[in-house]
This record gives structure tokens, sequence and C-alpha cells, in this order.
């Protein structure tokens, strides 16, 4: 059943494509992410597809704040209020956060393990849109959730081992402002 | 230019929930409290009780067909070992506080935190408190921060999870210091009685010699005399050296492990162990053994050690007033150690087992590597290897040093 809907999309898509309906779209942003942690940079990628002012695909990218990640999410933006080569768009993404580093080892007091778990990322904003040539400055600004947890395993001190160990679970949900700009290579 | 002011607009009710941004980071942990019992209850519950899980291995003495597995803080596991292909938890005696136990006859010795005890195991099945020599390990009179009572044993912990809002990105907050057992250390001791062995694990803290069992706390040595075995006296303690970890016999020397070295102690006049030689070693945690001409001393980093060293080092202990090092070996995190014949076993920690032939000790030629285990301590006897991992009690046969087999597992239900 899952390979007929692939097929069909496909077909759908090829077909569009050809009648010069869809078009490939790449957007690339540099932004900032701002929030209790303060300020921390954020990159991303999102490449699809653009089919009558939607434009659908998935995006990925390096996200500083707090804890570095790399999220991957499918994204979904409408434009609007379009006039010649400017308009203003509407854009949400959903997706999981991935930790940059999944485990670390810290040699304190006794010592310590961390294991990082992926959690949701999701996003909403408006975005501004500048068409220049056959591409677009982007400018967009929106709200930025991510959620990532983590297990910290202290083996507490003893002179001979097995030690005793105390685990402990830290979650982390940080709310963002997210202010981007971008190239929109079509 | 509309459009531009709605956009702006936009912007500025997105900028409006700046106060709404708040990062949500809370912390989960387990507050311990303790459950005491008095001391009468304490003593009367010394027995042998129902099996229970194994969920937190300790340190193991092997006697005869059976393996004592000590539970850390809990007591001691009895279990039938007459086919280590397939062993049987026989019963439990339960023994708070307790991480060091050594078998001589009918008699289990074993501490109950800072006191010493000796249980009648002439049928393990049927076991008894036989007596208690108070404050032998002055160091355990506290547990988790409760400060151990005169009259009342913590006897177990009740665990409530707790969850708290951090106020601000913070990963690691101060330690509570409220664990889930005590801190301390699992033991084992031992010597050969003449009919049936006992043998302890590299580990040890327990050891006995003949009539004597010798105890090593923090910073001392004490002997007892065991010639009545359920009377245990206390003969003579010496304070020796700081962080003193392990203690193991060989023939009539005791090699005492600590964090800065290795002591060797002269037992020929067993009350009275007189210091015969010393080798000093970067500060690390540091089980000992020996055999007639080497000394085994692992070391590994972490815990109150303090050390950076993950190492095998093997010592000639030809001159026993003079112990040097013949070469060290790199490990991931050693800890226990046994050798039998040529064999040598390393427990490597989260690096699993490595089993060397040690026929040329300036050349360990590793036989077989087991990973996919975390393991503390072994022991090797007639040719079946006893290991404590963190996740069981496995035994090996190693018959055939080309072949070394596993034979059995007792998994732990933490």
């Amino acid at each position: 059943m899952r390979l007929v809907f692939i097929t069909l999309f496909l077909a759908t898509w090829m077909s569009a494509a050809a009648q010069g309906k869809i078009g490939y779209s790449s957007q690339n942003y540099l932004g900032l992410l701002e929030g209790e942690g303060g300020s921390k940079f954020q990159l991303q990628t999102i490449n699809g597809a653009i089919y009558k002012g939607w434009f659908a695909g998935v995006g990925t990218g390096i996200d500083w704040y707090y804890l570095r990640s790399i999220p991957v999410f499918a994204s979904l933006n409408k434009d609007f209020f379009k006039k010649g080569e400017r308009s203003f768009y509407a854009s949400v993404d959903a997706g999981i956060n991935y930790p940059w580093k999944t485990d670390e080892y810290y040699n304190e007091w006794g010592y310590k393990t961390g294991e990082l778990n992926p959690g949701a990322f999701w996003s909403a904003g408006l975005g501004y849109k500048i068409g220049i040539g056959n591409d677009a400055l982007l400018i967009h600004l929106g709200y930025s959730y991510k959620h990532l947890s983590e297990e910290v395993t202290t083996i507490s001190p003893c002179l001979v081992g097995p030690c005793p160990e105390n685990t402990e679970t830290f979650n982390y949900s940080l709310r963002r402002l997210s202010f981007k700009v971008g190239w929109n290579f079509r | 230019m509309k459009k531009l002011a709605l956009f702006v607009t936009a912007g500025g009710i997105l900028l409006s929930f700046y106060s709404c941004l708040k990062d949500d980071l809370t912390r989960t942990y387990s507050i311990m409290v303790p459950v005491y019992k008095t001391k009468d209850e304490v003593y009367a519950n010394i027995k042998s009780n129902p099996s229970q899980e194994i969920k937190s291995p300790g340190k193991i003495f092997i006697y005869g067909k059976y393996i004592f597995l000590n539970e850390i803080d809990k007591g001691v596991h009895v279990i039938d070992n007459s086919d280590p292909a397939h062993p049987v938890v026989k019963t439990f005696i339960d023994i708070p506080g307790n991480v060091d136990i050594a078998v001589k006859g009918n008699t289990l010795y074993a501490d109950l935190y800072t006191d010493l005890i000796a249980v009648d195991i002439s049928n393990p099945l049927q076991a008894k408190f036989l007596k208690y020599i108070p404050n032998v390990f002055p160091e355990r009179n506290y547990t988790n921060g409760f400060v151990a009572d005169n009259n009342r044993v913590i006897v177990g912990w009740i665990k409530k999870d707790t969850t708290v809002k951090l106020r601000q990105p913070q990963r690691f907050v101060a330690y509570d210091y409220v664990l889930a057992s005590a801190m301390s250390a699992p033991a084992s001791a031992g010597a050969a009685a003449p009919s049936i062995p006992g043998i302890s694990g590299s580990m040890a803290r327990f050891t006995l010699v003949n009539e004597y069992l010798y105890t090593v706390n923090h910073s001392s040595l004490s002997a007892f005399n065991i010639s009545n075995p359920g009377d245990p006296q206390k003969i003579s303690t010496r304070n020796i050296s700081w962080n003193i970890e392990t203690i193991y016999p060989f023939k009539d020397k005791l090699f005492i492990g600590s964090t800065t070295g290795m002591f060797i102690y002269d037992i020929a006049d067993p009350a009275l162990p007189t210091q015969v030689g010393q080798f000093t070693h970067a500060r690390s945690c540091d089980p000992v053994i020996a055999d007639g001409n080497n000394a085994y001393v692992t070391l590994h980093d972490g815990t109150p050690c303090q050390g950076f060293n993950n190492q095998l080092d093997v010592l000639n202990i030809t001159s026993l007033s003079a112990p040097s090092l013949i070469k060290s070996y790199p490990m991931t995190h050693p800890h226990g150690l046994t050798k039998d014949n040529n064999l040598l076993f390393i427990c490597d920690g989260r690096d699993g087992l490595k089993i060397y032939d040690a026929t040329n000790v300036s050349n360990l030629n590793l036989k077989k590597h087991v990973t996919g285990l975390e393991t503390y301590d072994a022991i090797a006897w007639n040719n079946n290897l006893v290991v404590v991992g963190k996740d069981g009690l496995y035994q090996y046969d190693y018959s055939n040093p080309e072949n070394i087999t596993e034979r059995s597992k007792l998994t732990v239900n933490r």
C-alpha cells in the first residue's frame, strides 16, 4: 500500500513538474535564537517543492541554543499578499531534535556519565520574501521549541567497587524567539 | 507599506510574548529515606531466609560447593554451585550494611556496618547468628549521610522520586548525596582450609590465614584469632597507611593494596603482622594478587582514588623488601583479578573480561577478550572462573585455554 502511495505521489509530482507547475526550492537560513538561555546561532537548510504558492520540504540544521543539536523536520510554507516579486509567507516546521553528542563522561567527584536523548522540535512564524532574479531573500521571525532529555548517572565514591550509582533525569524544554535571514534558491 | 506594517505588527505581537519564553528545565532525582530496625531485630534475622533476586552483586567467596555472593548492604546469597552450569540460589542471609565476607570451617565472617559478625553455617541452609564485635570498621559509621544509631540499624531505604524546577539552564547541579546504597564497597576474603577450599576475590577486605582473620579498614590492619571459629578475638590492630583498599594472602605474607601503593606484611607471627616491603605507584585504586615471584596490581581511575592511571602493573617480588616494576600494561578501567597457573584473568570494568597467558610476565599474551559485560571481580579455581558482573554472576570453563566457554549466568534483576 505504501509503495502505491509513493508511486502515485511521484507520478503526480512528475506530471505536474512536466507541466511546469512544481519547482524545486531550497531555503537556507542563518539566524539567532533568543531565550532565557541567551542568544545563540542557528543554521538551517530546507529543501522541497513549490506549487501554487505552497512550499513543502524537509529540513535540517544546527541549533546552538543551550545544548547543540540537530533538528530534522518537515516544513510547510504558504505565500500570501504576493505583489510582484515580494510576498509574505507563513511557515510551520515539526520534527525531531537530535543532540549533537549522545553521551559524555565527566570525571568529577567520583565520576558521572550523561546520556542525551532526542526530543520534539517545532517552530512557526512569518516571513517576508524579496525576489532577486530567480532567487529570493528571506527574512523570518518566529517561535521555536525544542526538547531534550538527559540521564546523568553518578557513581559515588567508594574504595573498592562496584560503587553505588544514582541516576538523575534532566528534561530541557526550550522556548525561543527565532530570527533568521536566508536565501531561497529556486 | 500597509503589508509591511502588518508584518511589523505581527512581529511586535510575537515579541510581546517574549516574557513567556520561559525555558522549562526540570531535574528528577531520588531521595532515600532510611528504614530502621533495632539491633535485636537485626540479629534475630541473621539466618537463612528465603532466596532473593540478585540486584546489586558485590564480593564473592567460594567455599567448597558453595558460592557466597554479597548483595551490597543487604546480606549474602548462598548459591549451590555443585553444577557450575546450573548454579542455584538456595538462601539469603540478611546482614544489613554487609559488603565483605569470608568463610572458615563452619563460620561465615561478615561486616555489619561498623561491626564484625560471625554466623554458623555448618548447614548453610540453616545459618545462625553467633556473635558480633563492635566498631571494627569505624569508617562505616555513616551511610548516605545518616549516622548509625547505637541501638538501631539501617535495614533498607524507601526511594522517593522528586522533580524540581531549575531556575536556569544548568546541566549538573550539586549532587544531593542521597544515594541508593551505601558509600562502601563489596568485599570478600579468604584463605585455604585444608580440605574444603575457601577462596576470596582480589577486592577483599577480609582474609583468612590458618587460625587468623585479617581485616583492613581505611587505615589499619586488624588480626583476629579464630581458633574458636564462633568466638573471634581481636588480637591486634595497627595503623598502616591511608586509603587502604584490599588484602590478599599468599603463603606467609599479606599483600595490601592502597591508593598509593602496595604493602607486604609478614605473618610469621600471625598475631602481629610486620611490614617487610612496599611498592609505591601513582595515586590510583589498586587491587593486588601475588604468586611465587610476582605481584599483579591493577590501577584504575575514578572514585576517590583520584588517579588517572588505568593499567596492570606486574612486579618482581623475589626480594620482598624491594619489589620492582617489571612492566605496565595499559587497560581500560581494571578492577579485580585472579590467576590460576599461567592464566591471568583481569576484570577490566566496562571493557569486559581479559584472559592472558602469563607464562612470560614481560610479555603477557591476550588469549581471549570477553566483551559485552561490565566486570568487577573474579575467582579462578579448578578450571572454573566465577566473575561478578554488573548484570550477573558469570561462570566460565577454562579447562582448555584455547577454548574458554561460558558455563552459566545468574542474572541480576535491578
